[in-house]
Order: structure tokens, then sequence, then C-alpha cells
């Protein structure tokens, strides 16, 4: 593994948790709408929101392989996965060929939404696991990791790192239908779009631009 | 850029026909109801569970989850029954909030008997929903069905204090298998019982009393609303 790993990602929204005006409160119901992954209400503009923007593009070739985040624990049977709905519905909707549910969570961690103090790229490494075999004959391997939400990105990059242990060569990007923006004073809408990356020094450590 | 209209959910046929296969699943094919539907749609809803026979300890914690629950102007959940139920209930209308209570039995049928005041004042003034058809036979498998039920229609479910064997695990499982947040306190871990553990595993939060308030003030609205569609 070469450090450091850039991981570039796309988001479709935004939304600020703590902002009380009209448009964040717009923008905690497209949070809540996308964790409980109600593609039938958010579907459509989010599709819209990929394809009028190009960046979008090296996210969903048709070549790309989607694979859905896991959940901070295992899932029970039948569980509801918000990112393995939306990979589904994006492959539905001719976004990719292939959803791959390759990577599993096989230990419990803490919640990245509740913690104040977050689960780390280290801390999550130990606790997720590949599942079989990517099914591809192409020689170029493009995967586009698909998630709810966006905050620190450390759970993203321990999937990242994970997958780039057994599939090297594979270029690997992250989509996220929802990113988080805490940060900002002024917030205008939830409808815009971010593209940028996460980086990944030899420490593990991680800095997120946005 | 997007149009928003409010999508008005005004009964039960078109807030099932909204749910999704996984909520379906389990989801039941009618609601009956009395009191204001709209509870269902307008607000944060909390389950508050546990045991029939609550010890003083549990009752006080239910007393006082119940409270914060409804300054957090959340609506509080629970099956009317004897226990942990009742006194969620009773005390989210003391403190002037609202409550939810869904039967195992028909809308007709209320028990244990002690609770008809109670359910006449949420009918009247809160909400009372059922699965069961009027008249119909009250079965052991009712309450495990309510319980799933219970499990859908809020936003997040809190265990108080419940057995081995408890009905209530049934909602816990439910709860985690919908992706709604599970809470269960502290005191369970100190009763020797397995479930807690196996439940923590797959995603369940341990909480004390103390914390009640900061955690369940992030939960997401994860149920279907009268909200926006765009």
């Amino acid at each position: 593994m070469n450090f450091p790993f850039e991981l570039n990602y796309s988001t479709a929204f935004q939304y600020h948790p703590k902002l009380q005006t009209p448009a964040a409160i717009l923008s905690h119901k497209i949070r809540d709408y996308t964790k409980g992954a109600r593609v039938n209400i958010i579907g459509d503009i989010l599709l819209d929101t990929i394809n009028r923007h190009p960046q979008f593009e090296p996210f969903f070739k048709s070549s790309n392989i989607l694979v859905p985040i896991p959940k901070s624990s295992p899932l029970v049977d039948g569980a509801l996965w918000p990112s393995l709905e939306f990979a589904s519905f994006l492959f539905a909707h001719g976004l990719s060929t292939q959803v791959s549910r390759l990577i599993e969570r096989k230990i419990p961690i803490r919640k990245s939404a509740i913690s104040a103090d977050r689960p780390t790229v280290r801390e999550h490494l130990p606790t997720l696991a590949l599942t079989g075999e990517l099914l591809t004959e192409k020689e170029e391997i493009n995967i586009t990791l698909v998630d709810d939400v966006l905050t620190k990105g450390n759970t993203s990059m321990a999937c990242a790192l994970k997958i780039k242990e057994k599939y090297p060569l594979a270029n690997v990007r992250l989509f996220t239908v929802v990113q988080t923006k805490s940060l900002e004073e002024e917030f205008t809408s939830f409808a815009v779009s971010h593209f940028n990356r996460i980086v990944c020094y030899e420490s593990l450590k991680i800095f997120i631009h946005n | 850029m997007y149009q928003t209209t409010t999508m008005r959910i005004t009964n039960y046929n078109e807030y099932f026909s909204l749910l999704s296969p996984i909520e379906k699943k389990y989801a039941p094919v009618n609601l009956f109801h009395r009191g204001h539907f709209h509870f269902m749609t307008d607000y944060v809803k909390v389950s508050v569970v546990g045991s029939r026979k609550v010890s003083s300890e549990g009752a006080i914690s239910a007393s006082i989850i119940s409270q914060v629950l409804t300054e957090l102007n959340y609506v509080v959940v629970s099956g009317l029954a004897e226990g942990v139920d009742t006194i969620a209930h009773s005390e989210a209308i003391k403190s002037g909030g609202k409550t939810i209570a869904v039967l195992g039995t028909p809308l007709n049928k209320v028990t244990p008997k002690a609770n008809e005041q109670l359910y006449s004042e949420i009918c009247k003034n809160h909400l009372a929903v059922s699965q069961f058809q009027e008249n119909s036979i009250v079965g052991k498998a009712n309450f495990p069905m309510r319980n799933r039920t219970m499990a859908l229609i809020s936003d997040a479910t809190i265990i108080v204090e419940a057995s081995e064997i408890s009905g209530t695990r049934h909602q816990g499982w439910e709860a985690l298998r919908l992706g709604r947040p599970l809470y269960l306190l502290e005191d369970l871990f100190k009763r020797n019982l397995t479930w807690p553990q196996k439940m923590i595993d797959y995603g369940a939060i341990r909480i004390h009393l103390s914390e009640i308030k900061d955690s369940l003030s992030l939960i997401s609205q994860l149920t279907l609303v009268n909200e926006f569609s765009f």
C-alpha cells in the first residue's frame, strides 16, 4: 500500500446538523430520508442530481462495481442496510452493472453517528472483512463504495484500504448520498454536490478535503 | 432548485402504501385507530417498553424517560400493558405530552381492566391503534405481532426492564431489523440476562438513564412523516 493514499469522493447532497434555518431544517429531512433509505421519496432527485453533473461520471461508469459500506454492526437477517438500498437503486437505474456485498462488518464497533469519539480508521480495520471474490473478468477493476452519510470519512477510508489490500490495482472511489457540513456558517440549500478527496497517511490518520 | 410539496398521510392505507419492502414484511395490513392519527406522522415517536411486573427502580426509570421524551416534544409509544407501559403512558399524559397506545387486543377489548380510564383518555386526547379487528379473539400470537408494529411506527425503542423470556425482545429485534435505534437501559446488564449482549452485538446501544436526553435529542425521524416530497 502506497501512502499517502487518496480516495476521491462525491456527494449528492449536504446537510447541516446544527443550524435551524429553513434550508438547514429541510436538509435534516434529506438526511432522515437517506438514513431511512427512502429511495421512493428522494430517488428521483438523486438521479436528477447525478445526471446533471458530469463530475459524477467516473463514479458511475457502466464498468463500475458498486460496493455498499457496512453499518457499524453485523446485520440481523433481512435488516435494513441503507447503503445497499441506494446501491441497488442506482444499479436498477443503469448507473452500474453490478452491486457487490464485498465488505461486511464482522465485529460491531461504536456508532460513528453518535460517538463524540468517532472510531478511527485503525479501529475500523480489524472489524471489517472481505466476503468472497469480486465477480469480474475485466482487468481494470473500478469500484465505487456507496454510503448514506459522509462526515469524517473514517469508515469509508477503512473500507477502501481493506479493498486495496486484496485488490491493489483496483481504482476505488466513494459516493455518498449526503455529506455533513457542520462548520459552515451559511447554509443555502441541501441541493449542493461536492467532489473532493480524503487523504490517508501512513499513520492511518486521515484528512478530508472539503 | 427543487419544488417542494407537502405530502399528507391521513390514514393507514396511505401510510402502508409508502412503506419500504423491508418495513412491509411484518407491517399489519390494517391498523384501526381511535384518536389523533396525525400523532403517527407529525412527531418523533419513541417506544418505552418493558416488564409488566416492573421493579421500583424500573418504574422510576420509565417515569423519568417518559418525562424526558415529553420535554423533547416526542410522542411516547407503548403497549397499554401493566407495569412499564402504564407508567410510560401515564407520565407522558401527566407531563402534558402525547402518547400512542399500540394494543395487542382489538380497540373494543381493553386489558388490563385497570387501564380502562387511561385507555379512555388516550382515545379521546391521544391515539390508540390496533391491527386486530373489533371482536376478534385475542391469542398469544397477538402480542409479538403488536410488538413488531410498535417497532415499525417508532423512530427508536427504549427497553427499560425485561426478563429473559419477555415478549419485549420481539420489539428489540424488530427495531434492529428496521434499522431503528434500540436503547437498552444499563440496569438490564446487571440482571444475568443473555439477550441484551446479543442485541448489542447487532447494534443496540447500552445507555444510562442520565444519557437519555442527550442521546435521544439527536435521533433521526426514520418513520414516515407528513413532510416534503420533491
